[in-house]
């Protein structure tokens, strides 16, 4: 299974003009990711004049409405991550949050989910620094619990977000507590700052501890981005490229989404193994594709 | 913090075989019966606060509790006073007092509870909330020491 991550939420849009900002522009690259090989697309949604990151349950109406329009079929992946965003004043004084501060209820960070019912949705399961000074992403475990519990009843299927190992520790808690269903599904997040790193002991240490029966996919950000498709599939996992994770092809060379995705089907194919289309990927998670609730 | 602490402790209290081989983790926290009767029954076990007991059985409960809470907190700054941390419900409704800190001998001396400030001697301090959650050695209206514990 390929996942592409086409946009993300990160200050990227200035960096490359190959990142997508309006929803016509990453549901297009989303379905180019999926002409390439991609069986799965996860989709942040964009300010269309600024490229910031956004959660206007709109834009993600108008990037799922195209991509369900669209003569190839992929499985939809909708980020449930904005909305936990703390910004501190600074260590003299932290109090009260910063502009860029974005704490929204847990009602409000699925209203999207709810609305456009995507085949998965993703849960950042725990809270963690980011490479930005004053700059946390807020996922506590209440909050966790109330977001899983309404992806279950939704019937939409949660990714699990493990950017470090206590984050795989709280996702099996919450099967424990009855919130999630197994088996679950993993996306082992390497080298976000300051996460876990992707170094290859960390990895395995994260692969080891996804429980029996569990589907696991893995990334890793920047320059690793292609050599974690290698170790993902070595591991017996699924991989995940994009622009989300890393802007380059090579040395001086912007990628798009599509080409991320063209030379990961080339390194899973080249190791022997095979790239599923999104049937088998509903076959194989129990997902069901969707309409939208009617507007 | 309280409850990193108290999760160590059961880490720390449980044998090492009762330790789950498959993560190397430290064993979770046992469920109490009504929970485990509650995830039996297909509901998941939601907290809505820090302390242990504050947990709903499934979405449904959680709303009708939030909702609850919602309400006492509006009726709390409706009538002029804040909310504070503590207590069983993890928070309370209190007021500022003008008198704050002031000797008091007897609670009629001051706005809310007259503290006693030390073991046997009948003498104490104004709060400097309206009321009090926990266990306090107040002063009451006739002098007289006593042990108070509030929710």
């Amino acid at each position: 299974m390929l996942t592409c991550a086409v946009t993300g939420s990160g200050g990227t849009q200035d960096r490359s003009p190959h990142v997508p900002r309006s929803p016509e522009q990453i549901a297009a690259a989303a379905i180019d990711a999926a002409k390439a090989g991609a069986a799965v697309v996860h989709c942040h949604v964009r300010e269309p004049d600024t490229g910031r990151p956004s959660r206007r349950v709109a834009l993600y109406r108008e990037v799922t409405d195209r991509i369900r329009a669209a003569e190839v079929d992929v499985v939809l992946n909708l980020t449930a991550g904005m909305g936990g965003d703390l910004m501190l004043g600074g260590p003299d004084r932290p109090l009260p949050p910063a502009g860029g501060t974005d704490m929204a209820s847990a009602a409000d960070r699925m209203e999207h989910v709810r609305q456009c019912l995507p085949e998965i949705t993703t849960l950042d399961c725990g809270t963690m620094n980011f490479a930005e000074a004053d700059y946390v992403m807020v996922n506590t475990p209440g909050m966790l619990q109330a977001m899983g519990a309404e992806m279950e009843r939704l019937g939409v299927k949660p990714e699990i977000e493990a950017f470090d190992t206590g984050h795989l520790w709280y996702a099996k808690e919450l099967v424990r507590l009855g919130v999630l269903k197994e088996p679950c599904l993993v996306q082992l997040c390497m080298g976000v700052p300051w996460g876990a790193p992707d170094d290859l002991n960390t990895f395995l240490a994260m692969v080891n501890n996804v429980p029996p029966g569990w589907t696991f996919s893995a990334f890793a950000l920047g320059r690793h981005q292609m050599a974690y498709v290698a170790a993902a599939v070595l591991a017996g996992g699924n991989v995940r490229v994009g622009i989300e994770d890393n802007l380059w092809l090579g040395k001086g060379q912007l990628a798009t989404n599509a080409q991320l995705v063209e030379r990961a089907v080339g390194i899973v194919e080249a190791m022997g193994a095979r790239v599923i289309g999104p049937q088998e990927v509903r076959a194989r998670l129990g997902l069901t594709k969707r309409a939208p609730v009617a507007a | 913090m309280r409850g990193l602490v108290a999760a160590a402790l059961v880490a720390l209290a449980l044998p090492a075989a009762a330790q789950a081989p498959d993560t190397g983790f430290p064993p979770p926290v046992a469920l109490s019966v009504a929970q485990e009767e509650c995830i039996a029954a297909g509901q998941a076990v939601l907290a809505y606060g820090y302390e242990p007991w504050q947990w709903a059985c499934g979405a449904e409960e959680l709303a009708r509790i939030q909702e609850v809470e919602r309400r006492i907190r509006a009726d709390c700054t409706a009538a002029g006073l804040n909310t504070y941390p503590g207590g069983l419900e993890g928070w309370y409704c209190a007021a500022p007092t003008r008198d704050g800190g002031k000797t008091c001998r007897r609670a009629s001396d001051c706005e809310g509870p007259c503290l006693a400030t030390d073991s046997g001697a009948a003498i104490g301090q104004c709060g400097m909330l309206s009321a009090f959650v926990g266990c306090q050695a107040i002063l009451l209206d006739d002098g007289t020491r006593a042990e108070l514990c509030v929710d």
